[in-house]
Formats: C-alpha cells, structure tokens, sequence
C-alpha cells in the first residue's frame, strides 16, 4: 500500500511538473497582446511599452521560464498583469467561495441521493423505483449547465424566489447559505440521478448474498437485515467515489459560478482568458490541476482500500 | 469573442429578483460608497491606467481648467483665475487663484507647483526625487511641443511651447490625469513610497487611505480653497468610500450592479445598457444612460489588404452595412448613430454635411460586379476585445454582407497580427475611447499609427498635415474647417464605416443622485443627496 | 453481420434500447434533413422581430437578433454531432493505437506516453479546453482537435490495459514461440479483441462530446458565429435571459433529449456486449463522469 502511494505521489510530482512547464511556455503562444488587452481603447504607445516592460514581456523566453519555474518552487504563481497583485492572492480570494459550493453540493448529493437510493431499493420494480429509474437517466445525462439554467430560469427568474446572482459575503452567513441552494443543487442533481442507481445495484447485489440469506433463515427481520447488514456494505462503493464527486463539483463550478454570478475560481479563470492574462490563466489553471490530481488519487485510494477486487483490474485506472 | 462580461451581465437573470430582504437601496449618513471600481494602477497622475477624469482623479486632483457636470464641453476655470492663450498660439499665461491650500498641510499653491506638475508629466524633472529605472511619465504626449512654464510670480506664470499646441486648452489642463496640478513641496517631502500611498493635490477630497486592489477611503478637505465654487463646503459627503477591484476580478452585469441594489453601495458604473434597461424598472435603485459622445464605434476596413484594396468592394462593403441594425444590436438607441468621427456635442470639428449611408444593396451588387469581384470572403475581428456586444455586432455584420454575397469569417480571437500587419486584418470593429478635442480624436489615423491604432491601414500625407496644423490652430472655426477636411478625407478613402457614439450606464441608490462630466465620466463631488 | 444484428436486435429487446435507439435515429434524422425542416434559415437577422413571443410563424420565438429559435436549435443538432463523431473518433483511433504500442512493446516509449496521457488527464476537460482555445483560436476544427485532446487519455489507458491484459494470452503466447513478427500480433491479433471494448466507450463518450462541446461554447470559447450552435444559442439566451427566456428553451430541450438518448443506447449497448465494463462503469461511474468534466 505504501509502496503503491509513493508510486502514484511521484507520478504526480511528475506529471505536475509536466503540466507547469507547458503552462508556462504557453504564453508565448497567446493569441493578443495582453498589455492592449488590459489598456484597452486609447492606449498611447508609452503605455503599451512600460506595461509590456512590467509585465515583464520584453524578458527573452529562457528568462520568463526561469522566472516562473523558480518562483513556483517557493509557492509563488507570478503576480497578475494589470494589478500586480500575486496570483496566488487572487486564487487565495476566489477559492473559498469555491470550494464552499462544492463542499454544499456534496452535502446535498449525498443528503438527497442515498435516502432515494435507499427507498428504491427498498422496493425494487416499486413506483419510486420505475419514477427514479426514467428521471435519474436524465439527471445523470444533463450536464450543469442545463440544470443550472433551468433552475435559473424556474426560480429565479419565474418564480423569483431565491437570490440567483453573487456569492454574497461569509459576514452575512444566512444570505450566503440562501445564495448556495440554486448552484449547489444544480451540481447535486447529477448524484441524485446517479447515487439511487448505483446504491440500488449494490443493495441487490447484496441482499441476495449468502450471509443475507442465512441470515433471513435465522429469522431476523427484514428491517433489521436491510438497514443493519445490508445497507452498510452497499454504502461503500459510495465512499469511494469520493474522490470523483470532488472532482465532478470543482469543474461543474464553472458552469454554476458564470451561471449564478458566483465569485469563485471558474470565473477567475474565466475572466483572466478574457483579457489574456496569461499568469492568472496559468495559476488557475495549476491549481485545478493539483486538486484534481488529489482528487484522482484520492478516488484510486480510497476504491483500493474498500474494494479489493480492484486490484485485479488495476489497467483502467485513470492514472494520476 | 463572447465576452464572460456579456455573459454575466445577462446574468440578468436577477431581472426583477430583489436582495433579500432588501427594499429600497437608500444612501445612509454621510458616506458615498461607490464601487466595485477598477483599481486605478496607481494614485498618480502620470501613471494612473486612466488617463481620463475618473474618480477619483477629478476628486482629489484638481487642474488649471475643468469641465462642468452636463453635456456642454466648456471648460471653466478652477485653479486659474485667468488663463490666456497668445496671438501667436505658442504660449498661455495663467494666474492662480489666491489661498489654495494642498492637502494636509503642504502649503498654498503657488505657479511652481504648476511648472512642476508640468515639466514632471513631461519628463524634464524626475517623476519622483527618488524615482526609480522605470518611473516614466505615461503621458507627455498630451502636452505637445511643451517646453517649460516660466513663473512671473507667486502666482502667475507661462506655459511656453515650441510650437503652437491648441488641444492643450481643451484636453490637457481641463481633462487629462496629466494635467493636473501636483505639490510640489509634498513630493519631495514624501518621496515615491509616501506619495503612492497618500497623494497630495487641492481637491476637496483628500486621500485617507488607500490599499490597492481593495478601498480607497477619502474625507473632505476642511481648508478646501473653493476652485470649484462657492457651495463646496455644502457637498453633502463627508467621506467617499471606493471599492476597488483588480482587473482579473472586477464583477460586471447583474454581479456589478448587485451592490447598489442591495445598498451596499451607493453607486456603480461602466454597467451595460441592458443593465440600466433592466434597473430602469426597480424602483429601489435609479438606472442612467449618458451619452458618451467622444467615445465611438466604428468598423475599419484594411484598405491595403488585396481583397480590400478595390475601393469598388469598399463603397459596396459601405451600401451592405445596417447601421440602425448595428446600433440595435447594442441595445442603444438609433439617435447615437455617428455620420463622421466627430460627435456635433464636441462642439468644433463636427461635419454637419456628412453623408448618411442608407443600406442599398442592390448598389452594393453593382458596385462589386464592376468590380469583378465573386465569392468573396472576408475575415471580421473585434480586436480591441472587450466590448459586451462585439460578438452580437458581428454577426449582424455577417448577415448585412451575406446579403450581398460576401461570406464573412468572425475571427473570435484574432491573431496579434491582425492590426500590425497589413496583409493579414481585413474588416475590424473597433471600439475608441475619445477625449474632448478633435486633435486627439484624429490621432489615431495616421501614417505611424499603422500597426497600433490605424486598423484601416489608410495613409494620407494631406490628412498627416491636416492633423499638424489642427495642433496649431487655434481659432475654432479654423479649426473645424481643417476638422471637415480631414474627415472629408477619411470619407473618401472608404476605409471606415461610423457607427455610433457609445453610452455609459450607471445606477445609483434612490436618494442619490449621480452628475457626469460631458463625457459621462462620474464627478464624484457633484453628486446630490435628494 | 449476424452477429450485429443479434446486438442490435437485443439492445431494442430492453425498454431503454428501444428508447434510445428511437432518439438518435430521429437525432440523425434531424441532422440530415436540416436544411429541409428547418422553417427559416438560421442565420437569417430581422431586427424588427427581436424577442418575439411564440407564435404559429415562430413555434419557439425569435432571439435577439430576430432569427427563428427552432431553425437555429434545428441546424444546431448538425453541428453538434459534425464536432462529436469526428473528435470521438479522432480520440478512439489515436488512443488505440498509441495504448497499443504502449501496452505491447512497453519499457521506455510506454512511460512516456502513459506520462503524456496522464498529464492530460489531470486537467478536467472543460479546463483544459479553455486554456487550449485560448492559445489556438477558435474555429470548428480546433474545437474538435481539443475535445478529442481531452478524450484520448481515457482510450490511451484503456487501450494499454486491454493489450496488456490479452498480451499474456496463452494463445498470443503460442503465435510469438511460432516466430510471428511484432506487427502481426498486434494488429491482426490483439488490435480485433480490443475493439469490442473500445467500442462501447466510443458510444458512451459521443454524449460526453456534444456536452463538452457546448460547455465551452457557452462559455465563450466555441465556434464562431453564425454558426447555430447549441452552446452558443445557451450564452446568447443567457445574456438576454431578462428580456426573453425562449431562446433558451429549445437548445435545453434538444441537449438534455439528445445526450439522454445517446446514453440510452450507449449503455444498454455496454450491458450486451461487455459486462466487465458494465460493472465497472457501474461502480466507479467513470465513463459517465468524463461528460461532466
């Protein structure tokens, strides 16, 4: 196990490694000239030079490279093309709102999608089971966007129900909560689709295993069996996608934060391809990287820990 | 391209959708809290990113001359008692006004703060006395051949240039950064660190605090000498509190205006019309469309490429275009419509005879089948970027040409050589900021202009010379007779199709109420309380 | 071709076969015949008709620029499956072949390419598709190159386990002791066993195509103009959603129909023909996942 962990960490130490070096020869290959970019309509050509200059644009490449391997190495993105300010500041402002909208979907995927999947497998071939199975393929199929607009258009715009628009401030707790129910529940929807269909897969699998049977044949009652023995091994393969659901929530928060007009890491991303600018591309860029090879790593490990059978079939692993 | 800013401003989702919880957005106390605003770069009057008389430039600085909120570009005067050009045109006395004090403390104003501002934004003094490498004035530019101010007196002085230099009456002192009056003595007793953090002008706001990226906090100037009128003193604005945004997160749409209509501010701008359409029926906020007229749209038509370089396919390209269809496009109304580059608000320059170019496309066939022309096809790029609706325009323009058998590619992220290389734009939109003079506004079309702003690639040396002499010229019909010729010229070169003048949208809480300079640029001192 | 039509005949056997057949014959249907069905032509701009409510002239209304929403949703259903069949394809062939070599020959040419494709994979498509098309420009070509960028890892990977896996086949054994030559096991033997897997993957990924696809249309970073497409009709119906939300409604519609349909039949197809990879995308929902990154 300590030996498969080192591997997988070194890989991606590697492949990080990898991933900054084509990000930073990348801006030279920008389309647009960022310092125009970011003067916009009456520019004197001064402006342009000194802004390029601080940029630091009229540094031959090897230099930029270094520049920018050297200040990684020491936790450090480069600094934003038109404020100066640190990319990493900036990723440091948007990641909260972020990551507490992944974290609220999370929540909800898991609070809405494991009670459903648990009554259907209550009763299999039941009216919840047939009901689910129809609209769970539809959830599973419509990416956030759709779900996001739709609820956008339902509640916030016919209804008028929910505050649709910014993150709002951690200050007023109850505003930001009300402000997270609509993006985090279009992230959700996936799972409510996808959990149900794969607790009830399980559930079966379970249910119809020897040690259920025997234990029906020594008489203990249904409830007892199901909630007791069988719940708590189909609930497993749902801890191990864990890994995944982080995953799933911090790239669906692109869609939701543009939708919603949500501050955040997709829309820092976002607007910095909007004006080019190219090292808060770059950190954005990264630091999904990082978080989404945790995220693999953590899926790999977690699947290896709870499900042995894995092992067996170690080639369609998704790698780092 | 399909900007995140045109994507979020829809956003406008929040249409009718209130804060909750919110009412009315109300203005409480004595505070103007106004925001989200891009952050400026730097305090500094040279070396700002603005150039223009945005907050809070117009707030803590004040200039020799200035223009008044409303729609008439007359500059009055504000630190100069009087100010006259000589017959010659090359130099201009002023004498201060008496009893202006600086900030906190630093003294009166005297003509040597004036000669220091000036040779300061012109490079012949050090931007700071401990200025480093790259501490360079962004803006000599705008003052000509200047060549010193020779001080007479406390007060008075001469602004000595080489050459006559017209703009400088109603561009530089009235309503460029770089035309502000800086002290002098305050320099050098700060240095670069001290000023950057707290700059000294006579404004009747001073600077408090600012942390950039985030707030600027100004309170009133208790010993505010008065340049701007009697009533200063009566502002309702004890303190004007900014937010600033960096660039790479400055919201824009319904997450721009969200603050004033949940009062957390008392005022935004830079919001799009569709905004202020939006807001114009929330009675908890008040939405403003103002007029931008020296800032204009227009489409550049590359008259040195080879499938432009007919000027047949150009006049035919002129006969496809639907203005009134293009300015719809941008949610604007049709009576922005541009028939030549100077507004008729400008006041000089304006060519009332220009031609109006009605749609005719069966012309537009002729033209092309004169041409010899067939199965051409043209690529359209926005290459400024930014503009909400540039995509939006395109396509109209797309269609417009289709009709006339011009396939059009939209080129959503041009190429850097899109606008350096002259074999490779074609048709560009474009989207100019202006400032008040008619120099200025010429600027951008010369010959060395080709590969920075000159997208049409349309060199005339008469227009070259035209362009010199309107610098030297100061009489305003004079000036306007070189302005119609000029444009004149840009008329027959075909390389350009006028749009429209853009508008600026803002939104103020109810009880605010917002004042403008002629240019819509907010004048943060004239706001009222109602 | 028996065979085939014992698949097909199977898959139409279950209800969500059936379903999901019945959409993506009428999604092909669509697309084909565009030109005809479509009531107006998509790109057609009438200002004096901006916003307009549904009517019996426009079924679905008119968008910003006056255009008929179901033309443009119409035409869009080409575009979209113009881009995901080719960039599938594009991703299935590339990681077949390179997941072969890597699988097959092994030591230094598979660490490098199991490193390149893992680099890759650790951006989430969308991300990856953003910072790609920021560099490259957009065009339909280039959106088609990034998607099948993003997809290929996943046959890269599959690929190279699969030739493992068979490579250690008594039978590929017994062919090697005989003397074959290299390229002949590998394409005449272990690339016809690969297939059937593969193929499965190329069917669940089309959806994942059309939706990525659209994302980073409606993102702002798709095809240009005028091109109807789905992604695009979602950002222009986003942008003017205060003023009319119709022009959203039909491409919501037609993305969630299609991709539903598209998985109907990609995953009863995976249920009949490989029910390794039906447990395994069950349990770890991969093959599902990649749509959404």
């Amino acid at each position: 196990m300590a030996g498969y962990l080192l591997k997988r960490l070194g890989g991606a130490v590697v492949v990080l490694f990898l991933t900054a070096l084509l990000l930073a020869a990348a801006v030279h290959l920008v389309p647009g000239d960022p310092a125009r970019a970011v003067l916009g309509a009456h520019a004197t050509p001064e402006l342009i030079a000194q802004i390029r200059a601080k940029m630091g644009l009229d540094k031959p490449v090897a230099v930029q490279l270094w520049d920018f391997f050297s200040g990684l190495l020491h936790g450090d993105l480069g600094t934003d093309f038109v404020g100066g300010v640190p990319v990493t500041t900036l990723i440091g402002e948007a990641l909260p709102d972020t990551l507490a909208l992944a974290v609220a979907s999370m929540i909800l995927a898991v609070a809405g999608g494991v009670p459903l999947g648990i009554a259907v497998a209550r009763r299999p071939g039941g009216i919840l089971d047939r009901l689910t199975h129809g609209l769970s393929m539809i959830f599973v199929s419509a990416p956030v966007y759709v779900t996001s607009l739709i609820l956008l258009l339902i509640f916030a715009v016919k209804l008028r129900y929910l505050p649709a628009m910014g993150a709002g401030q951690f200050s007023d707790p109850v505003n930001y909560l009300s402000r997270l129910i609509l993006p985090a529940t279009a992230l959700a929807l996936f799972w409510w689709g996808y959990l149900p269909r794969i607790l009830r897969a399980t559930m079966l699998e379970v249910l119809s295993a020897p040690y259920i049977r025997s234990a029906r044949a020594f008489g203990f009652r249904e409830n007892v069996i199901f909630y007791r023995y069988a719940l708590r091994n189909a609930v497993l393969p749902i801890i191990a996608i864990f890994g995944l659901m982080v995953g799933y929530s911090l790239t669906g928060t692109v869609f939701a934060e543009t939708i919603f007009g949500r501050s955040g890491l997709g829309t820092l991303a976002l607007s910095a391809i909007d004006q080019r600018n190219w090292p808060v591309i770059r950190g954005v860029v990264f630091t999904y990287a990082l978080f989404f090879i945790c995220a693999n790593i953590l899926a790999d490990l977690s699947y290896r820990v709870l499900d042995p059978r894995v092992r067996l079939s170690e080639e369609f692993e998704t790698g780092v | 391209m399909i900007t995140r800013r045109n994507l979020l401003l829809s956003a406008a989702a929040l249409a009718a959708i209130r804060p909750l919880g919110a009412g009315v957005a109300f203005a409480e106390g004595t505070t103007l809290r106004f925001g989200p605003q891009l952050d400026p770069g730097t305090l500094d009057t040279l070396t700002n990113v603005y150039d223009y008389p945005f907050p809070p430039f117009s707030t803590v600085y004040e200039g020799l001359t200035s223009y008044m909120p409303g729609s008439e570009w007359k500059p009055v005067n504000r630190l100069a008692e009087t100010l006259e050009l000589a017959a010659d045109g090359k130099s201009i006395s002023f004498k201060l006004k008496e009893g202006i004090q600086f900030h906190r403390g630093f003294g009166e104003l005297t003509a040597e703060d004036v000669k220091y501002s000036f040779d300061r934004a012109t490079g012949k003094v050090k931007l700071y006395p401990d200025a480093a490498e790259g501490d360079v004035s962004y803006y000599g530019g705008d003052f000509g051949s200047y060549k010193e101010v020779q001080v007479t007196g406390k007060y008075t002085g001469v602004i000595v240039f080489e050459k006559p230099f017209a703009p400088m009456l109603r561009l530089t002192l009235p309503y460029a950064t770089s035309g502000l009056i800086v002290s002098k003595k305050a320099m050098e007793a700060l240095g670069k660190e001290g000023w950057l953090k707290a700059p000294v002008g006579t404004g009747p706001y001073e600077v408090v605090s600012y942390t950039p990226n985030k707030e600027l906090i100004m309170k009133r100037f208790a010993d505010y000498g008065g340049a701007a009128g009697q009533d200063a003193k009566s502002w309702p604005w004890d303190e004007i509190k900014v937010s600033l945004v960096n660039s790479s997160s400055a919201p824009t749409g319904a997450a721009l205006t969200a603050g004033v209509e949940s009062g957390d501010f008392d005022f935004t701008y830079n919001a799009s019309p569709l905004d202020a359409l939006r807001l114009q029926n929330n009675p908890a906020v008040k939405a403003y469309i103002v007029q931008q007229p020296m800032s204009y749209n227009f489409l550049q038509l590359n008259v040195l490429h080879p499938k432009l370089a007919n000027p047949k396919v150009r006049e035919a390209i002129r006969y496809l275009i639907d203005v009134p269809a293009l300015i719809q496009a941008q949610d604007l109304d049709v009576a922005t419509r541009l028939n030549a580059l100077i507004a008729p608000q400008m006041g000089v320059g304006n060519w009332p005879e220009a031609p109006l170019y009605e749609r005719d496309i069966e012309k537009a066939k002729a033209l092309l089948a004169e041409a010899g022309v067939s199965a051409l096809e043209l690529d359209l790029s926005a290459p400024s970027g930014g503009s909400a609706t540039a995509a939006t325009v395109m396509q109209v323009i797309q269609a417009n040409l289709a009709e006339g058998g011009i396939k059009v590619n939209v080129l959503l992220t041009p190429p850097d050589t899109y606008i350096k290389d002259k074999a490779v734009g074609q048709l560009s939109w474009s989207n100019y900021g202006g400032a008040p003079d008619p120099f200025y506004q010429f600027e951008w079309f010369t010959c060395d202009q080709f590969s920075q702003w000159n997208w049409a690639f349309a060199c005339n040396a008469d227009y070259d010379k035209l362009h010199e002499e309107l610098a030297a010229e100061r009489d305003e019909a004079k000036r306007t007779e070189i302005a119609i010729q000029m444009q004149k010229l840009m008329d027959a070169s075909l390389g350009y199709i006028w749009v429209n003048h853009q508008v600026s949208c803002a939104v103020t809480a109810a009880n605010v109420e917002a004042a403008f300079d002629p240019n819509g640029n907010p004048y943060l001192q004239y706001f009222k309380k109602v | 071709m028996s065979e085939l039509r014992q698949t097909v005949m199977r898959m139409l056997a279950r209800p969500a076969g059936s379903i999901g057949f019945a959409i993506v014959v009428l999604t092909l249907l669509v697309a084909v015949t565009a030109p005809l069905i479509a009531p107006y032509d998509p790109a057609a701009i009438a200002m004096a008709k901006r916003f307009a409510a549904p009517s019996f002239d426009h079924w679905f209304g008119t968008d910003h620029l006056g255009r008929d929403n179901l033309s443009r949703v119409i035409h869009g259903t080409r575009l979209a499956l113009a881009i995901a069949f080719p960039a599938v394809l594009a991703a299935f062939a590339a990681g077949l072949l390179l997941g072969l070599v890597a699988g097959y020959i092994g030591g230094l040419i598979d660490r490098v390419l199991t490193v390149i494709a893992d680099t890759f994979l650790s951006f989430p498509s969308v991300i990856l598709g953003l910072a790609l098309l920021t560099l490259v420009g957009q065009s339909v070509l280039n959106t088609t190159l990034v998607i099948a960028l993003s997809l290929f890892p996943y046959y890269l990977r599959l690929a190279r386990g699969l030739a493992l896996s068979i490579r250690h086949q008594p039978y590929i054994k017994a062919e090697r002791s005989l003397g074959a030559r290299r390229g002949r096991i590998m394409f005449l033997h272990l690339l016809p066993n690969m297939l059937p897997p593969l193929l499965v993957v190329v069917a669940m990924d089309i959806p994942s195509a059309i939706v990525i696809e659209a994302g980073l249309a409606f993102l702002g970073l798709g095809v240009p103009p005028p091109a109807p497409d789905w992604g695009v009709l979602l950002n222009e119906g986003f942008v003017n959603v205060a003023i009319s939300a119709w022009p959203l409604v039909g491409p919501l519609m037609a993305i969630i129909f299609v991709t539903t349909g598209f998985t109907l039949l990609g995953e009863t197809f995976r249920d009949i023909a490989d029910p390794r990879l039906a447990g395994l995308g069950r349990r770890t929902g991969r093959f599902l996942m990649r749509r959404a990154r």
